[in-house]
């Protein structure tokens, strides 16, 4: 019925999500905030490499061992790193191993030591494990349930979007910690609680969002046309509408991140959270004690780390969102 | 025997609300045929029920009464798998080429899918599929990998109609193709409409409120006004000698380059709203014609000559009087 192709049948596709990372990695400043996320998913997977080595040999973890010949140190610059050298080897000692010394003693402890003699900087690396774990696993719990409960509600309306907006007023209006200590309480204590508790808490922003906009496209054209082309309601939702939504879920992702840390660093606080692993909440609120005593390093090495970390976060998942709308694209590369 | 009926269907929308509800009446009881091969154009005004009557026929729009068959199938009745290859029968084409296209899909994933939902197996075969479907309709299948935006109006047109017709429909309803496009490229695409029908023997419903498009495209002409059918006839003869005065009305108020007397505005006022339908002949509070008998009595079906028929109680009357002093020339 219809004729050949007179043109050679060359078809080629790019693929949105390539195409969006490149153009992220062209501009300089998502470049760095690329890294920085690098660098902290490395940290977290080190950190994980860490732990469970010390953990199967049952051993104290060298970020847990107590040294209080070594407490309150500040971080080695500040230490006279070469002076102590010489002061360690004797005025005898040739300038080679005066250096060799010095330079070691500049990095033993980078970021200093605490209360208790353990290093700080090894502990914040240990602590980037517990937030990368905080914003992944709940965001795993929220992500999904916001995502297809806002799909349904905006797809279908009726007494199905009634039903789940009672749900989720419900859910908003309850105190947020209180429903987490609650779930943390029937979890046991320890991360799994928190996980849970965040996750189940923070999914109604996201599903109000996603609602409202799909309730936007679900009757527009395009939808119409995949309906008269046959497609069913699943593949209209997830298919259709969700890729255009789907920026929500990104800047949701990305903004969700440095709250669930902001909320583990308070359950940890208020003594709910890990237990016997270093986490930036337990840090902090440990630094917070020793802030009067002179001990400035611990708080201000979590305090940049975490502002880093979220501003990273921030940032990549503005310019991720850009990259991803087709109406945004200028000067693709073929 | 039509490939198409539509038998004296209404579609009502309660909307507004709860406390105050109102019976919006956007298509009472037309009944229309449409012939296999055929294309049939649908006129009216904004409002007129036209694009609410295509997409009752895709099944889109439950009616409140009446029917529409299509080959002897009932579209209400439908079973999910007989609404399946229903679809791959009677295919849409959208108004606005700007949102009818998902802005997320290449054009080759739109296409894809489209072949996919009606059982083209095999990526390799959707594929070729996919690029013989676009030099058909006059795109290169290298377009295939590009997004929606990157395409101009005409394009996205000529992308809407090869995605209606990729699962090789009988029956095509244009919802105004062409309202939305430039005039040249409005040409292009009647023109590739033309094309495609000869090829491959379609039915056209040709949905527009653009007379001068409906005259280049269509054989046959259904005139709507505010739900209700007017006037049914061969587009020539309708045009050219009008049996129904909001016919008339209509092709008056096209201007005429060639006549040196300005267009007039031949009708009172503009149409009531949907929401309060007039009583008798809804065309009457701005009919010059009107008499009595139009407040009071809904016409009926009145058969003027051989295919072409009136809802106007003085049908004889305006189509002797059109034909002394024809309303278009040639």
């Amino acid at each position: 019925m219809i004729p050949d192709a007179p043109y050679g049948t060359l078809i080629r596709t790019r693929s949105l999500w390539g195409n969006a990372v490149r153009r992220l990695w062209r501009r300089l400043d998502l470049r760095v905030c690329l890294l920085v996320i690098a660098l902290f998913t490395a940290a977290a997977l080190w950190g994980e490499v860490v732990y469970w080595r010390y953990r199967l040999r049952d051993q104290t973890p060298p970020y847990n061992r107590v040294d209080m010949s070594r407490a309150y140190r500040p971080p080695s610059p500040w230490s006279r790193p070469f002076a102590r050298a010489v002061e360690a080897l004797g005025p005898r000692a040739s300038r080679f191993a005066i250096l060799r010394k010095g330079i070691a003693n500049l990095f033993e402890h980078p970021l200093g030591t605490d209360n208790l003699g353990r290093d700080v900087a090894q502990r914040l690396i240990q602590g980037a494990r517990i937030a990368f774990q905080v914003g992944i696993i709940t965001s795993l719990i929220a992500i999904p349930i916001g995502v297809i409960l806002g799909l349904i509600a905006g797809y279908f309306g009726g007494w199905v979007d009634d039903l789940i907006v009672w749900i989720y007023s419900t859910v908003a209006s309850m105190p947020g910690l209180l429903f987490i200590l609650a779930i943390a309480m029937v979890a046991g204590k320890g991360l799994k609680g928190v996980y849970l508790g965040i996750g189940l808490m923070t999914w109604t922003g996201l599903c109000r969002l996603i609602r409202a906009e799909v309730i936007k496209h679900r009757d527009r054209p395009y939808v119409t046309a995949a309906r008269t082309l046959g497609a069913g309601p699943v593949r209209i939702m997830f298919r259709h509408i969700l890729p255009n939504v789907f920026h929500l879920v990104i800047i949701s992702f990305s903004l969700r991140f440095p709250s669930a840390i902001g909320t583990e660093v308070f359950m940890s606080f208020l003594g709910i959270g890990v237990q016997g692993e270093p986490s930036w909440g337990i840090m902090i609120s440990n630094a917070r004690l020793r802030l009067w005593h002179g001990m400035w390093w611990e708080m201000t090495a979590v305090t940049v780390a975490v502002f880093v970390v979220v501003l990273a976060f921030n940032l990549a998942g503005d310019g991720l969102r850009d990259a991803l709308d087709p109406r945004l694209r200028t000067g693709d590369t073929p | 025997m039509p490939i198409l009926e539509i038998e004296s269907l209404s579609i009502h929308f309660r909307i507004g609300p709860l406390w105050n509800r109102i019976l919006l009446r956007a298509v009472d009881d037309v009944s229309l045929g449409v012939e296999e091969g055929e294309s049939l154009g649908l006129v009216g005004e904004s409002g007129s029920g036209k694009t609410t009557l295509g997409r009752a026929i895709m099944g889109l729009i439950p009616p409140v009464a009446g029917r529409i068959r299509f080959r002897g199938w009932e579209v209400r009745a439908l079973s999910d798998r007989a609404l399946r290859s229903f679809r791959r029968e009677v295919q849409m084409v959208f108004q606005n080429p700007f949102e009818s296209l998902n802005p997320r899909m290449t054009i080759l994933a739109a296409l894809e899918e489209a072949l996919a939902l009606q059982g083209v197996k095999g990526r390799r075969a959707r594929r070729e599929r996919v690029g013989e479907l676009l030099a058909h309709v006059g795109l290169l299948p290298a377009h295939a990998a590009r997004y929606p935006h990157e395409f101009s109006g005409g394009q996205r047109q000529r992308i809407g109609i090869a995605r209606a017709l990729a699962v090789q429909p009988r029956l095509l309803i244009l919802d105004e193709p062409v309202s939305s496009l430039d005039v040249s490229v409005q040409g292009q695409i009647l023109d590739l409409l033309k094309k495609l029908r000869q090829e491959m023997g379609l039915t056209y419903l040709f949905i527009a409120h653009d007379l001068a498009v409906v005259r280049s495209v269509c054989e046959r002409v259904a005139v709507l006004y505010l739900g209700r059918l007017m006037e049914v006839g061969p587009a020539a003869e309708v045009f050219r000698q009008p049996a129904h005065p909001y016919t008339e009305a209509l092709l008056r108020a096209v201007p005429d380059l060639d006549s040196s007397e300005p267009p007039h505005a031949v009708v009172k006022g503009e149409a009531p709203s949907v929401r309060a339908i007039p009583n008798g002949c809804p065309f009457h509070p701005r009919c010059p014609r009107a008499r009595f008998r139009c407040a009071h009595e809904r016409p009926g079906w009145e058969r003027v000559a051989p295919g072409r028929w009136s809802a106007c109680h003085f049908a004889g009357e305006v189509f002797d009087c059109a034909g002394a002093s024809p309303v278009i020339r040639g």
